[in-house]
C-alpha cells in the first residue's frame, strides 16, 4: 500500500466521474417525431379556430350594427319582423346557433380532421 | 443557427426548424426532468408537454437570457408543477438534509467497491434519493455544465444556495456511499 495514498481522492474522483455521466435511460427514438406531429396538430387546430373566430367576429359585427341602426332611431318598433323575432327569441338564439355550429364544423372540425388524415397518410 | 434565425423560423412555422429546436434541446430537458421526476415513463409525457409550452409560448420570449435557460426555465416550472400536483416534498431546505442511516437502500460488499460499475450505479441510486433541488443543480451543473448565473437563471436561486447545494451534494453522496459500503475507504487504500 502507498503511505501517501489517499482514498478519498480517488472516491471523490469516481463520484465526480459519475456526476458527468448520462443517464443510462435516454428518449425514445421516435420521441422527435411523435412530438412534432403533436405539434403540426396543436398548430393547425390554432389557425383554424383563429380563422373561423375572425369570420365569425366579422359576420357578427356587421349583424349587430345593422339591427343597431334598426332599432335605434325608434325605441318602440312597430316593425312586425323585429316584433316576431323578439316574441321568438328561444328559437331564434337556437337558429344562430344552429348556423353557428354548422359553420364551425365546416370550418374547423372537417377541416381539421381532413388535415390529420392528409399528415396521418404522408407519415 | 443563432437563436433569433431558429425563433424567428419556428413562429414562421418552418418544420425543420421545430425540428432543429427539438433535437437541439432534447436532452437538456430530458436530463432534468428525468431526475426531477425519477420515474421514465412519467418523465417522457411531461417531456412532450414542455416542448409544446414551448413551441406555444415561444413568441413570449424577449431575448433577455438564452433560449437555453428559457428552456430549461420552463421545464423546471413545469416538474416542479408536476411534483406538486403527485403531492411530492419539494422545498427541503439546505440545512436540513442529512443522509439518515438506517434507511439504507442496499449494502454493497466491499469487493463491489472494485467494480467501478456497481459503484457507479450505487452513486446513482444515492443521487435519485437525494431532494429535488440537489438533483436538479448537480444535474445543471456537472451533467450539462451550465454556469452558476444560468442555474440560476433557470432555478430562480442565488449563486449562494446552488454553491451549497453542490456542496452540500457531493457531501452527502460521499457519507453514504461510506455508511452504505463501510469497508470501501480500507479497500480504496488497500488499491492504492
Amino acid at each position: 500500500m502507498n503511505p501517501d495514498s489517499n482514498p478519498w481522492n480517488e472516491l471523490d474522483a469516481l463520484i465526480l466521474e459519475t456526476l458527468k455521466e448520462k443517464p443510462e435511460r435516454e428518449l425514445p427514438l421516435t420521441f422527435t417525431d411523435t412530438l412534432l406531429r403533436k405539434v403540426e396538430r396543436q398548430l393547425t387546430w390554432r389557425e383554424l379556430v383563429r380563422e373561423f373566430a375572425v369570420k365569425t367576429g366579422i359576420v357578427t359585427g356587421t349583424l349587430l350594427v345593422l339591427i343597431l341602426c334598426l332599432i335605434l332611431p325608434v325605441r318602440e318598433t312597430t316593425n312586425p319582423f323585429l316584433l316576431l323575432l323578439a316574441d321568438h327569441w328561444k328559437i331564434v338564439s337556437g337558429v344562430i346557433f344552429l348556423i353557428l355550429f354548422t359553420f364551425f364544423s365546416d370550418q374547423v372540425l372537417l377541416k381539421f380532421y381532413t388535415k390529420q388524415r392528409l399528415l396521418d397518410t404522408r407519415s | 443557427m443563432d437563436d433569433a434565425t431558429l425563433i424567428a423560423q419556428v413562429q414562421a412555422g418552418k418544420e425543420h426548424a421545430n425540428r432543429y429546436l427539438i433535437e437541439r434541446y432534447k436532452n437538456l430537458v430530458w436530463h432534468m426532468v428525468l431526475r426531477m421526476v425519477s420515474q421514465p415513463e412519467d418523465a417522457e409525457d411531461l417531456c412532450q408537454e414542455i416542448f409544446l409550452r414551448i413551441f406555444r409560448d415561444i413568441g413570449k420570449f424577449r431575448g433577455e437570457s438564452k433560449l437555453s435557460t428559457w428552456i430549461g426555465a420552463i421545464a423546471y416550472h413545469m416538474s416542479i408543477s408536476y411534483l406538486r400536483k403527485k403531492g411530492k416534498e419539494i422545498l427541503v431546505p439546505v440545512e436540513d438534509y442529512f443522509p439518515v442511516a438506517g434507511t439504507r437502500p442496499v449494502v454493497e460488499s466491499a469487493e463491489a467497491a472494485l467494480d467501478k460499475s456497481s459503484m457507479k450505479k450505487l452513486i446513482h441510486r444515492i443521487i435519485d434519493s437525494l431532494p429535488v433541488h440537489y438533483r436538479t443543480v448537480i444535474t445543471l451543473f456537472y451533467l450539462e455544465e451550465l454556469s452558476y448565473r444560468e442555474i440560476g437563471e433557470i432555478t430562480g436561486m442565488p449563486d449562494g444556495t446552488i454553491k451549497s447545494y453542490l456542496n452540500r451534494g457531493r457531501q452527502a453522496i460521499r457519507e453514504q456511499l461510506v455508511q452504505l459500503v463501510p469497508d470501501l475507504l480500507p479497500v480504496l487504500a488497500e488499491k492504492q
